[in-house]
């Protein structure tokens, strides 16, 4: 094998990781079922990504006792299915399975603590980026407390893609759009 | 040029001064000597391309970390695939062409880093997270055949370097999302897996040994002083294991099952059944003193462990016994392999090892300000001895010279 042929070989999977994973963000967010969960966040940093809203779901802890299959075969660590009904504002969690149901909308996620009827489930959508000078909706620093919602995109398999984040009902870049600026008086 | 090789360049010519050499032979040993010097000299080049390549890289991840705001998605991943496959193809280019092959490895060095950055740049645009670091996992899995294309040492420390972030990071999220996890389980669980990943570098080396990744073997063995020592260090302090701190290791029939307490150090068993693949293998394939010393590693990281869940009040006796022993076989392995830097970590470890014993006992015992006093005298006492140890070497130089 040549070695240009050997350098592309090497260096092509990391392209089609990082391919890989845009293009299943993108078909989730184009395909799967749009469903809308509470938020009760708050506004860390990473050092690789950058800013973003910290988006605990109100459905991460979860009363099992007051959903269908109240005692299902899950320990720490398992993956489960949290099905989900429509409802107003939000869609709410009726049932919690250990495999995919045949039908309806179901979240994956992965149980990371057990207490009593408690549980806290992880589904990957903790995290909702916003620009370094975006402003903060998650109401630390401000007075009132605007209505958080995640907008979510789930397949048939429970995958999920957090798509958007509505403070009051708007898409977040419209209304980080209407915000003050610092220093826009002084100009 | 080195002092070192003057000296030595001096003391030829005055041999073939005295007739003891004929001025041939001067010239080959010293064509031998500066050949074999310049392998090992750090090339000052390679270092400021590699430092060069690292700040573009670095700054690439900063501009990420700050979500552009104007940019919509479709630009911020042209602009991410476009430098980050510019960066790959410059360094190829610039390597195969073999004008400018340091500053080329300079920019495939950038060009792993930046594959960190469009990670966590479509994590950025697709709100994309994860429990444990998968991410870090990506990075270093997919940039390692980068590595072995290119041969270079320097991606392989980056790699090498993401590797043990992410174990140490993986253990650290297991133990947090144990209920009621105590200080003994991160102590015993992050320095054990340091010390069942030191066995596997040992196993590693002894497989590149003689083959054609033997110019990664330096930069594989560097960490493994370091990451063995971490244990029996960490576990030589008595008060690490007082009940306070082990809580329920104490008393295992009482409150756990074999399995039970077995499990308290998963990440350390799955650390030491990667270790273990590879030293069989290393093994099977290869004889070289690092299988021994891999296996050596791997055992007693395995007798640390069973003392920390079953006997945990006899680990701080054992691990002085392995801190200090360690240090000795260091020092000696590295008087049988003719390795100086070995010795060096030998001396340093047992020195670690007793500064660290002499403040554990005297602090409980003395006045404050007795013993700031004995620390300070101490400590000049160390300097006295270097400094008396210089000059006889000095003296020891002159007298060769005259």
């Amino acid at each position: 094998m040549n070695a240009t042929l050997k350098h592309w070989l090497a260096v092509a999977p990391s392209f089609l990781a990082v391919a890989a994973i845009a293009v299943r963000a993108e078909w989730l967010a184009a395909r799967a079922v749009e469903v809308r969960l509470e938020v009760a966040p708050y506004d860390p940093m990473d050092p690789l990504a950058g800013r973003y809203i910290a988006t605990p779901l109100a459905i991460s802890r979860l009363n099992v006792s007051e959903l269908r299959n109240a005692s299902p075969q899950a320990v720490l660590g398992d993956e489960v299915w949290v099905e989900l009904e429509r409802a107003t504002p939000f869609w709410r969690p009726t049932a919690l399975h250990v495999a995919p149901p045949p039908d309806g909308v179901a979240l994956r996620g992965v149980v990371r603590r057990q207490w009593e009827n408690t549980w806290t489930v992880d589904y990957g959508l903790e995290r909702f980026f916003i620009p370094a000078s975006g402003a903060d909706p998650s109401g630390l620093n401000n007075v009132s407390r605007p209505q958080l919602t995640a907008l979510v995109r789930v397949d048939s398999g429970g995958a999920a893609l957090l798509v958007d984040l509505l403070v009051d009902g708007e898409p977040y870049a419209q209304w980080n759009a209407r915000q003050p600026r610092p220093g826009a008086d002084a100009r | 040029m080195s002092t070192r090789l003057q000296a030595l360049e001096t003391a030829l010519a005055e041999l073939e001064r005295e007739g003891a050499l004929s001025a041939e032979q001067r010239s080959l040993v010293v064509a031998r000597v500066r050949a074999a010097w310049n392998q090992r000299r750090v090339d000052f080049a390679a270092v400021v391309a590699a430092f060069g390549g690292l700040l573009i890289a670095a700054g690439l991840l900063y501009l990420v970390a700050y979500n552009w705001e104007l940019l919509g998605k479709a630009a911020k991943l042209g602009i991410t695939f476009g430098v980050w496959g510019g960066l790959h193809w410059a360094g190829w280019r610039l390597t195969e062409r073999g004008q400018h092959p340091l500053v080329g490895r300079g920019l495939t060095l950038a060009a792993v880093a930046a594959f960190g950055g469009a990670l966590g740049l479509v994590a950025q645009i697709y709100n994309l997270s994860s429990h444990y670091p998968h991410a870090a996992l990506l990075w270093w899995t997919l940039s390692l055949p980068v590595a072995f294309a290119t041969r270079s040492r320097a991606v392989l420390e980056l790699v090498l370097a993401l590797a043990l972030v992410w174990a140490g990071w993986c253990t650290g999220v297991w133990i947090d999302d144990r209920p009621r996890a105590l200080f003994a389980d991160w102590a015993t669980n992050l320095t054990l897996v340091g010390a069942a990943l030191a066995a596997l570098l040992a196993g590693l080396v002894a497989l590149c040994e003689r083959s054609s990744c033997a110019a990664f073997v330096p930069t594989l063995r560097r960490p493994i002083v370091v990451l063995a020592a971490c244990a029996p260090f960490v576990f030589a302090f008595e008060e690490n294991w007082s009940p306070t701190q082990v809580g329920p290791l104490d008393a295992p029939q009482a409150t756990a099952g074999v399995l039970d307490l077995l499990a308290r150090l998963a990440p350390f068993w799955a650390a030491c059944g990667a270790a273990a693949l590879v030293l069989a293998t290393a093994t099977w394939r290869r004889r070289s003193p690092y299988v021994a010393i891999g296996w050596g590693l791997l055992a007693a990281s395995v007798g640390l462990a069973s003392l920390a869940l079953f006997a945990p009040y006899w680990l701080p006796l054992v691990a002085n016994l392995v801190l200090f022993g360690g240090a000795l076989t260091a020092i000696a392995l590295a008087a049988r392999l003719g390795r100086a830097p070995l010795a060096t970590a030998g001396v340093v470890l047992f020195l670690a090892g007793v500064l660290a014993r002499y403040f554990e006992h005297l602090w409980d015992k003395l006045d404050g300000a007795f013993a700031f006093l004995a620390t300070g005298a101490l400590l000049l006492g160390v300097a006295w001895a270097f400094e008396r140890g210089r000059r006889a070497a000095r003296q020891e130089l002159g007298a060769v010279k005259s």
